[in-house]
């Protein structure tokens, strides 16, 4: 039988670890960020402990929008937003979130793209993995047959509370040829 | 002083007695399982879809490449992965709590979130750091020395507090961050969320438009995520928070349109019943259906 004290001692430590654990919590959620030092543990507790905050203002001020056309047999489309159109596919089956998971995918790989399209030439953009990535899904899952050219629009939809209205920011917009752009994956 | 001497051994013992409510823990770890599983069976077509153009990069070291061997089979045959996982997670469900089996759920869910990374969200995130603390929440195998015994005890009950905390802090981050917003203060936040593309339910257009419904449903939110914080720990509040946190969700299921969240959320309510809360509702609906068979 062990005795109470040693039990205690191991009780003890338990609970110094988990007070280490919330007293960590606290600081890097409250200390301004000049102060923490930038090391494993601190971007750790940042990334999966202190998960959150969700519905921050920044984030739900701006909708993400992208829109795309396709020119086939010498004529444009109508702008399509695959994402709106997911958005009303799970709206219709709620059980199939799948669309929720695109619409997520969409927005990873607009952003990334925004991303680049700051620092780099146009050129370069369409080199990059992130825009190698959405124009081989957009051509093999999305449009599904060979087109000639596609024009992409992606920006954020910022809500106006006092007018009551939208206004669009334009993040980027390209015209390219789909079979110029090398592919992502073998 | 003496009181916080007290007050800190009966802490510390509380660590070591017993397995803090083993049923009530086994049914949350099965529960989070089977979400994952559910996750990867509908996600399935997708995940093939997007593996079909995304690349994962390998890792440096060697450790690296050992804990994501299987998130590079799934760049090579995404098929192959979700079978796998989907094999794993139905015997993980049906076995006894091992730390093999805890262990290989988190080894799972840091693969899949690693797959699921171009398209993931908060939910895929919550969902691996709670597998992480469940490492240490098994039974088994039942160590012989009385030490090692009570250390299990101690490492089960600290996981399974680590949980808890989990689901704690993440409502104290968001409901601090509403608090000192001022959007949220004054109820606009709610206007920008009814006005989100791909987010808000059309269903529901109209219904909240009104700013005194904002400002209250706005307070409510902060009210609520800041008091379940407290709330939670104290038996007589723990029930009545636990069910207002399963209409909160919800609420953003249907409204906001974030199952994955709401879904894990729910789940994780689990941690916080105990296992004389499970004989009570046994008990009740046991009593119900004997009454309608009369």
């Amino acid at each position: 039988m062990i005795s109470k004290s040693k039990q205690f001692r191991i009780g003890f430590i338990a609970l110094v670890i988990v007070a280490i654990h919330i007293f960590l919590s606290v600081i890097v959620f409250f200390a301004p960020e000049q102060i923490l030092p930038h090391n494993r543990v601190v971007n750790l507790y940042r990334q999966l402990v202190l998960l959150g905050p969700f519905f921050t203002e920044s984030r739900i001020k701006y909708s993400h929008r992208l829109a795309i056309q396709y020119k086939h047999d010498n004529v444009w489309s109508q702008p399509r937003e695959f994402g709106k159109e997911r958005f009303a596919a799970y709206i219709d089956q709620p059980w199939k979130v799948q669309h929720l998971a695109y619409i997520g995918y969409e927005k990873m790989l607009a952003a990334e793209i925004a991303q680049v399209t700051e620092k780099h030439t146009m050129e370069l953009v369409l080199k990059s993995s992130s825009f190698r990535e959405m124009n081989s899904f957009l051509t093999n899952e999305l449009i599904k047959f060979p087109v000639d050219s596609i024009r992409i629009l992606y920006g954020l939809d910022h809500y106006h509370l006092q007018q009551k209205s939208f206004s669009f920011d334009t993040l980027f917009m390209f015209t390219y040829n789909p079979n110029t752009v090398g592919k992502i994956k073998e | 002083m003496e009181k916080l001497r007290n007050r800190i051994i009966e802490l510390s013992f509380s660590f070591v007695r017993n397995f803090n409510n083993p049923r009530a823990t086994g049914i949350f770890f099965r529960s989070l399982v089977l979400l994952t599983m559910i996750k990867v069976v509908m996600l399935w077509s997708f995940s093939q879809q997007v593996m079909d153009h995304h690349d994962i990069t390998l890792p440096k070291s060697w450790f690296g490449k050992i804990m994501l061997a299987p998130a590079f089979l799934a760049d090579h045959n995404i098929s192959v992965f979700n079978t796998a996982v989907v094999a794993l997670m139905i015997f993980i469900f049906f076995f006894k709590r091992h730390y093999i089996t805890t262990s290989i759920f988190f080894w799972l869910a840091l693969n899949l979130y690693v797959v699921y990374l171009p398209f993931a969200n908060g939910a895929d995130m919550l969902l691996l750091i709670l597998a992480f603390w469940c490492i240490p929440m098994a039974k088994h195998p039942k160590f012989k020395s009385n030490t090692g015994s009570v250390i299990q005890k101690a490492a089960y009950n600290s996981g399974l507090f680590l949980c808890q905390l989990q689901v704690v802090i993440i409502y104290f981050v968001s409901g601090w961050d509403k608090l000192v917003t001022r959007s949220w203060q004054s109820g606009q936040a709610f206007d920008y969320v009814v006005h989100f593309n791909s987010m808000f339910n059309p269903a529901f257009n109209g219904m909240f438009e009104n700013p005194t419904i904002q400002f209250i449903l706005s307070w409510m939110t902060i009210i609520f995520e800041l008091a379940f914080v407290i709330l939670v720990w104290w038996e007589q509040t723990r029930i009545p928070i636990l069910i207002i946190g399963l209409f909160f969700h919800l609420f953003i299921w249907i409204v906001v349109s974030l199952p994955d969240f709401a879904s894990t959320m729910m789940v994780s309510y689990i941690l916080f019943l105990k296992d004389a809360d499970l004989k009570y509702l046994k008990s009740f609906f046991s009593r119900q259906q004997t009454s309608l068979q009369q």
